[in-house]
């Protein structure tokens, strides 16, 4: 059905493209000689550039164990094939082109690759096109743990490994909400702000209606929509997604009302004590960051007491917000990669983090689609990431193991269609084999051991 | 065991006594002189020893062994000593003051911050330097680099006020605007030209309509167009002529038709100071290159994005990191280039380990052109850099590379490879005596020699 699908396309598209070449070509009489040659020229670029395309389809095939899917069922040695980055086709008989690179991982678990909806440090500080360190450690240990997605600022963007080829995926994903209950007079500037904007749009509904029966309607004033208002506009339009940090119960009511009153979709970042208010997040159709193990001490005032009350934190947090209904992503405590702090809550052991949230209670599969999926769904990028699906990027952690079990070791991490990560490559894990000699020795020439130096 | 004794053999020497030594030798006819060293190395070519060097009039006229020279020629017995091409610096601010500027100052060039007598040149020239290239203090874009003789006559020490462009931008987008803001002047010029040349089109059919007589308009554009825009855009003007111009006079031959025409001239607007070096640049002028700063591996990739849009700029690289080091994934991609590139000589770490590898060794395997520059700009690791390199050499460098990266590499780099950088015919007589290996620590700078005329001798200095 889909090469079909294809096949159409390509038929469209030679039908499209035809006349286009057509009209790059020069006309004999109309043009002067100059203005002719220029012509020419572009098609001949035009001409190039698909050549050029054509020379670099990169084509990735993965024959592959167990296929979680996330989004659809779980599948068994099927093989899939991935093109310039994009997921092509997964079946069992899959047409693999001659010149595709292939990487066998039969016996293997593909998973999507992880999102992690907030992370520092793993890929470059904002804009991070400009800045990323495509070599570094932090990168690579990042990929070890199975993460292809990061975020950084308020741009989405890819671990991707010695290129920088696909980086960013999206950005300006978040409007940055605050509405901290410490300073009224803020909020109310907030308030007023977002009544200014809903008076606005009302004030347009009633325009296009008046426009109907009365030509010489006056249109609304709208010189002032700029900035934040702007924003608050696409905020109420639904075309920008509001992110708040919220963790005591009364903050996430407050947010909640916010959402309600205004119609607009906020993700909480912490709603630690979201355990003990679920349905009212429900309603106002609030989503949430969360960590399974935020910190019991704050440098600021020491053990917080909030929180380690009857009614704090919660290791059940992310079943009891699932059970109700409230898409959730998780995150560690720490989002970044950081060796000499909370051991085991940074972004080096993301899995381990939703498997918490199996300890309390959340289904495996919630688990998995909370830092799949669901996270890229909260980022605004789940048409690209989170799944393996045909069109989708071709993102891929493969493990040797269920990906929850502390014994689970990666083995490859793919991102757009690029092996980024390889344990028998790389320094970090690749002494480490728990299932005795699954893996033949590493090479005698494996880095940095070919270097000779005593 | 090896760091410790390379330097106590020199001795510091005045500046003035070298000077004196330079001039004393001062003779009408050609002056010859005829080195016989112990061994020579051309480091371009084969190894002599022990060789003959011939030195005419301060250049260099045959090199070998066994050479007859001229009875009139001085001669210069260094039966024990090592001879080989002065060695050069790529990149120093060695005794400059640091101040702090940014932005992008193509107009700058190093040469306004160097003042000779405040500069310890008598110290480069110890240990080795017959060839200083000064880049200008600054973050973004500075100016360019300045090359200095580190010995002779004051007046003639300046080789070239104007070598490559200086970029020290940790940033991608400063590099990456400025060449923007560069094509946009380039862009501008062109947008000028065309109305100029429709303007003549105009005119001519007018003056066919009537008559073909009305040469109207003012004089003395000539001179300001040589002015205004520096050299480049006469050049262009060569390549676009012929596009829409049809029949116009070329601009390469309009030295006499220019009087005759005066309105044919085009005048083009200035291109801002600032940015005519990116601008050379970007229209290939010849000898226009930067140099950019490589703070890790990564960087390397950041710059072919910027880069991209423009068709093979020249450019020189500087490996700015020293110690712990991730250049190791870019070698390759360095090797296919055959990029030029400056580095600190070091077995470097691999990045949080304690593994040493030798990157330079296999850049120069990739097929790199490497320089090397000393580690900071102090006496002391001046002396160092050949020890410094010693230790490369120990794993694995090959000697004649190491030779090569204290002198023609660098000399090639600041655009100077035809005129020193090896004992070759007609090169500059730029040498350096040792009295032993150049490699081992414990042989010592015995003689430097600028232009064929000692600068240094520390046998006669004791």
């Amino acid at each position: 059905m889909f090469r079909y699908a294809r096949l159409l396309m390509f038929l469209l598209m030679m039908v499209t493209a035809a006349p286009l070449v057509r009209a790059g070509d020069p006309k004999p009489d109309d043009k002067p000689q100059a203005k002719k040659d220029a012509a020419d020229d572009k098609s001949k670029d035009d001409e190039k550039d698909k050549k050029k395309k054509k020379k670099d389809d990169r084509y990735l095939a993965i024959q592959a164990g167990t296929v979680h899917t996330v989004s659809g069922p779980t599948l068994f040695d099927v093989t899939i094939l991935t093109k310039n980055g994009k997921i092509i086709e997964i079946g069992r008989s899959v047409e693999v082109p001659e010149k595709a690179e292939r990487l066998d991982s039969s016996g293997y678990h593909v998973y999507p690759g992880l999102v992690a909806v907030a992370s520092s440090g793993l890929i470059g500080s904002e804009p991070p096109d400009d800045s990323t360190n495509v070599y570094s450690l932090t990168m690579t240990i990042a990929l070890a743990g199975g993460i292809t997605t990061a975020v950084s600022g308020n741009t989405v963007g890819k671990l991707t490994h010695a290129t920088l080829d696909g980086l960013v995926v999206k950005r300006n994903i978040f409007y940055k909400l605050d509405y901290s209950t410490t300073s009224p007079n803020a909020r109310r500037k907030l308030r007023d702000k977002f009544d200014k904007v809903r008076q606005y749009m009302r004030d347009k509904e009633a325009f296009a209606e008046e426009k109907k029966k009365d030509d010489d309607a006056e249109e609304p004033d709208k010189e002032w929509l700029k900035g934040d208002y702007e924003k608050i506009y696409k905020l109420m339009r639904g075309e920008l997604t509001a992110v708040a940090t919220a963790n005591k119960a009364h903050e996430i009511i407050q947010y909640c009302e916010l959402a309600e009153r205004y119609g607009i979709k906020i993700v909480l970042r912490g709603a630690m004590e979201g355990w003990t208010v679920p349905s009212r997040m429900a309603r106002a159709g609030v989503s949430a960051i969360l960590s399974l193990r935020p910190p019991l001490f704050s440098t600021d005032t020491g053990y917080d007491e909030r929180f380690n009350r009857p009614t704090g934190r919660s290791i059940e947090n992310a079943a009891i917000l699932h059970e109700h209904g409230i898409p959730i992503a998780i995150v560690p405590t720490v989002s970044s990669i950081t060796l000499w702090g909370l051991a085991g809550r940074d972004l080096l052991h993301l899995n381990m983090e939703a498997a918490f949230a199996v300890r309390g209670g959340l289904s495996d599969d919630a688990a998995l689609r909370a830092i799949t999926i669901d996270a890229a769904r909260i980022l605004g990028v789940d048409h690209r990431v989170g799944s393996i699906e045909v069109g989708k990027d071709a993102d891929f952690a493969i493990t040797d193991g269920d990906i929850l079990h502390y014994m689970t070791l990666l083995r490859w991490t793919v991102v757009n269609g690029r092996i980024a990560y390889d344990k028998q490559k790389e320094t970090l894990y690749n002494h480490i084999r728990p299932n005795g000699d699954r893996d033949a020795p590493p090479p005698d020439d494996y880095w940095p051991r070919r270097l000779g130096v005593e | 065991m090896l760091m410790v004794l390379g330097t106590k053999g020199l001795r510091m020497v005045s500046v003035v006594g070298a000077l004196a030594l330079a001039t004393t030798v001062v003779a009408q006819e050609p002056e010859y002189v005829a080195i016989k060293a112990g061994r020579v190395i051309t480091v371009s070519g084969d190894e002599f020893s022990p060789g003959v060097i011939v030195i005419e009039d301060g250049k260099i006229t045959a090199v070998g062994a066994g050479l007859e020279f001229p009875a009139s020629a001085e001669v210069i017995n260094a039966q024990g000593q090592t001879v080989m091409p002065g060695f050069v610096h790529p990149r120093t601010r060695y005794d400059l003051e640091d101040f702090t500027r940014s932005g992008v100052h193509g107009d700058q060039t190093a040469a306004s911050e160097v003042y000779i007598d405040r500069i310890g040149f008598d110290e480069l020239r110890e240990a080795g330097f017959t060839t200083a290239c000064f880049v200008p203090a600054g973050k973004g874009i500075p100016g360019m680099a300045s090359v200095y003789r580190t010995g002779g006559d004051e007046d003639t020490r300046l080789v070239k006020e104007a070598g490559y462009l200086h970029v020290n931008a940790a940033k991608k987008s400063v590099l990456r605007d400025a060449l923007k803001k560069a094509k946009a002047e380039i862009e501008k010029v062109e947008k000028a030209r065309k109305e100029w040349e429709e303007k003549q089109k105009k005119k001519k059919e007018e003056a066919k309509k009537n008559g073909k007589d009305k040469p109207e308009k003012e004089d003395g554009e000539p001179d300001k167009d040589d002015k205004g825009n520096g050299k480049s855009v006469p050049g262009r003007a060569a390549d676009d002529g012929d596009d829409e111009g049809g029949g116009e006079p070329k601009p390469a031959t309009d030295d006499k038709a220019v009087k005759e025409k005066a309105e044919d001239t085009f005048k083009p607007p200035p291109v801002d100071p600032k940015y005519q070096p990116l601008v050379d640049l970007i229209e290939k002028k010849d000898g226009a290159r930067m140099m950019v700063q490589l703070r890790e591996a990564s960087d390397l990739l950041h710059l072919d994005e910027v880069l991209e849009r423009y068709e093979d700029l020249s450019y020189t690289l500087y490996l700015a990191t020293r110690r712990s080091t991730d250049y190791r994934h870019i070698v390759d991609k360095l090797g296919k280039r055959k990029a030029q590139l400056v580095i600190r000589p070091w077995m470097h770490y691999l990045p949080q380990t304690t593994f040493r590898y030798n990157l330079i060794s296999d850049l120069v395997e990739a097929e790199c052109e490497v320089s090397v520059v000393p580690f900071y700009d102090t006496k002391k690791e001046l002396n160092r850099v050949r020890e410094r390199l010693a230790d490369l050499v120990r794993a694995g460098l090959k000697k004649e590379d190491a030779y090569k990266m204290l002198t023609l590499h660098p000399a090639t780099l600041i655009g100077l490879g035809e005129k020193i950088g090896s004992i070759e015919k007609d090169r500059d007589a730029d040498l350096v005596f040792f009295d032993g290996d150049p490699l081992d620590p414990h042989s010592t700078v015995r003689r430097v020699m600028i232009l064929g005329d000692t600068v240094y001798n520390a046998d006669e200095d004791e």
